[in-house]
C-alpha cells in the first residue's frame, strides 16, 4: 500500500476540495499501466481515507490504459508491456513514469526521445454525485 | 492522455505534503554553471551542522547531481515506500531525487514531462518536519522554475545565484524583476566564485545595490572543492564551506529580527 495510498490522498483531497458537502456516489479513475496500481489496494485506501472525511463508500470505476509511445526521432509507434521490464525498472517507472527514457530506446532508430503517448495517466474521468 | 473533463488530482495534494516544512528555499540562476548546486549543497550541510532538520530536493531532473555532491551510492541507495516516497537520509539530510530512479542513465525530458514529474514527486514525497527544504533548479526561466514558482511561491524564500560575469548579472537583475512582479521576495543574492582581487566586484555590487538587488553573500573560488565533491566530510573543510556557513550565520541574525514572515525560524 505505498503509492496507491499517496494517490489516494490526492484522489480525496481534489474530492474535498470541489465537492465539499456533496457526496459522490461513483468515481471513476483513469490510471496508465505504468503505474502498477493495485486495484484493490487503491479501492481499499479510497475507501479508507473518504470515509475518515465522511464522505461515505462511493463505487469506484479504473479504467485501465495500455502503454504506448511513438518515437520523435524516426515516427515509429509501437507498444510495450509491463512484465517486458525487469523488475528494478518497473519499480522505478511506477513512481516516475517519464524515467522510462532511462531505460528504453525507439526498437527502429535507438532514440530515447519518444513520447508516452498513453500509459501514464492518473486522472478523475468523471465523478457521480447523489443518486 | 486525459479528456478536457479529466482532472489531475496530484496538484491537490502538493501543499499538504509542503504543510510541515517550515521554510522552502530555492536556488536559483537564469545563467547556467554559476554553481547553484554547490551552494545549495553548502547551504544545507551547514543549516544541517548548525542543527536544523534540512531537506533537500534536486529538481534539475535531466542532469542530477546533489546526490553526487553528498557521495550518494545510486547502487545502494533507494527511497522507502510508506504510504509515499521518504527520501533517504544522507548524513542527517533528506535527499529527494530523481537519480535514484534513473540511477545517472541519460534521459532526455521534454516540457510537458519535466511538469509532470515536477507534480509526481511533489505529491508523493514525505518530508514530515523540516525547518528547511533547499531547492535545486534547473537554470533559465522555464518549466520547473515556472512550476516551483506557482506551486512553492507561499513559503519561498529563493535565493539567487551568479558569477561576477557580466553574462550573469543582468539575467539575474531580470530574474529579481520576475520575482518582484510575482510579488516572490527573495532572500537576496550570492555572488559565487569571485577571485581574490576581482576588480569586477565593486562596480557589480554598485550595479546590483541601485537596481536593489540585496547581497547576502560574496563567496570565491575554492580550487580545492573539485577534491572534496562526493564527501561531506570533506566539504566541511573547504573555505568556500566557512564562507558559506556565515552567510547562513549572518541570515539568521537578519532574519531573526524580520518580523514580518512569520514562517522563518532563522
Amino acid at each position: 500500500m505505498v503509492h496507491e495510498w499517496a494517490l489516494a490522498e490526492a484522489i480525496v483531497e481534489y474530492l474535498v476540495d470541489v465537492f465539499k458537502d456533496r457526496r459522490p456516489s461513483s468515481i471513476i479513475i483513469r490510471l496508465g499501466e505504468l503505474r502498477s496500481v493495485n486495484e484493490d489496494t487503491l479501492s481499499f485506501s479510497l475507501k479508507t481515507l473518504l470515509s475518515m472525511r465522511g464522505f461515505g463508500e462511493p463505487g469506484i470505476l479504473i479504467e485501465r490504459v495500455p502503454i504506448n509511445l511513438v518515437c520523435r526521432s524516426c515516427g515509429l509507434t509501437w507498444s510495450i508491456r509491463l512484465s517486458e521490464l525487469p523488475e528494478e525498472v518497473r519499480e522505478f517507472v511506477h513512481l516516475v513514469p517519464e524515467v522510462l527514457h532511462s531505460y528504453v530506446k525507439c526498437p527502429s532508430c535507438g532514440s530515447r526521445d519518444f513520447k508516452i503517448s498513453s500509459g501514464k495517466e492518473i486522472y478523475i474521468e468523471g465523478v457521480v454525485v447523489g443518486e | 492522455m486525459g479528456s478536457k473533463d479529466s482532472v489531475d488530482p496530484r496538484t491537490y495534494i502538493i501543499p499538504k505534503r509542503l504543510e510541515p516544512i517550515k521554510n522552502i528555499v530555492p536556488v536559483m540562476s537564469y545563467k547556467g554553471g554559476v554553481g547553484k548546486t554547490i551552494i545549495t549543497s553548502l547551504l544545507a550541510i551547514s543549516l544541517n551542522d548548525a542543527g536544523y532538520n534540512v531537506g533537500l530536493l534536486d529538481l534539475d531532473f535531466t542532469n542530477p547531481s546533489l546526490h553526487i555532491v553528498l557521495g550518494v551510492d545510486l547502487n545502494n541507495v533507494i527511497p522507502k515506500e510508506e504510504k509515499g516516497v521518504l527520501p533517504p537520509k544522507i548524513q542527517g539530510i533528506k535527499l529527494m531525487s530523481i537519480a535514484y530512479y534513473t540511477r545517472g542513465e541519460p534521459t532526455p525530458l521534454r516540457g510537458e514531462e519535466l511538469s509532470d514529474i515536477f507534480k509526481e514527486i511533489l505529491s508523493v514525497t514525505i518530508w514530515d518536519n523540516l525547518d528547511f527544504l533547499l531547492v535545486d533548479l534547473p537554470p533559465t526561466l522555464s518549466d520547473i522554475l515556472l512550476e516551483t514558482l506557482h506551486h512553492l511561491r507561499k513559503k519561498s524564500k529563493p535565493i539567487i545565484v551568479t558569477t561576477t560575469s557580466k553574462l550573469s548579472i543582468m539575467p539575474t537583475i531580470n530574474l529579481m524583476k520576475i520575482l518582484r512582479e510575482l510579488y516572490i521576495e527573495a532572500l537576496g543574492v550570492i555572488l559565487n566564485m569571485s577571485r581574490e582581487g576581482d576588480n569586477l566586484i565593486h562596480p557589480i555590487i554598485k550595479l546590483l545595490e541601485k537596481e536593489h538587488v540585496n547581497i547576502i553573500g560574496v563567496v570565491h573560488y575554492d580550487e580545492e572543492l573539485e577534491y572534496a565533491i562526493g564527501s561531506i566530510e570533506r566539504i566541511r573543510k573547504l573555505k568556500i564551506y566557512k564562507e558559506v556557513s556565515q552567510i547562513v550565520q549572518q541570515l539568521q541574525l537578519r532574519l531573526s529580527s524580520y518580523k514580518s514572515s512569520s514562517l522563518f525560524i532563522w
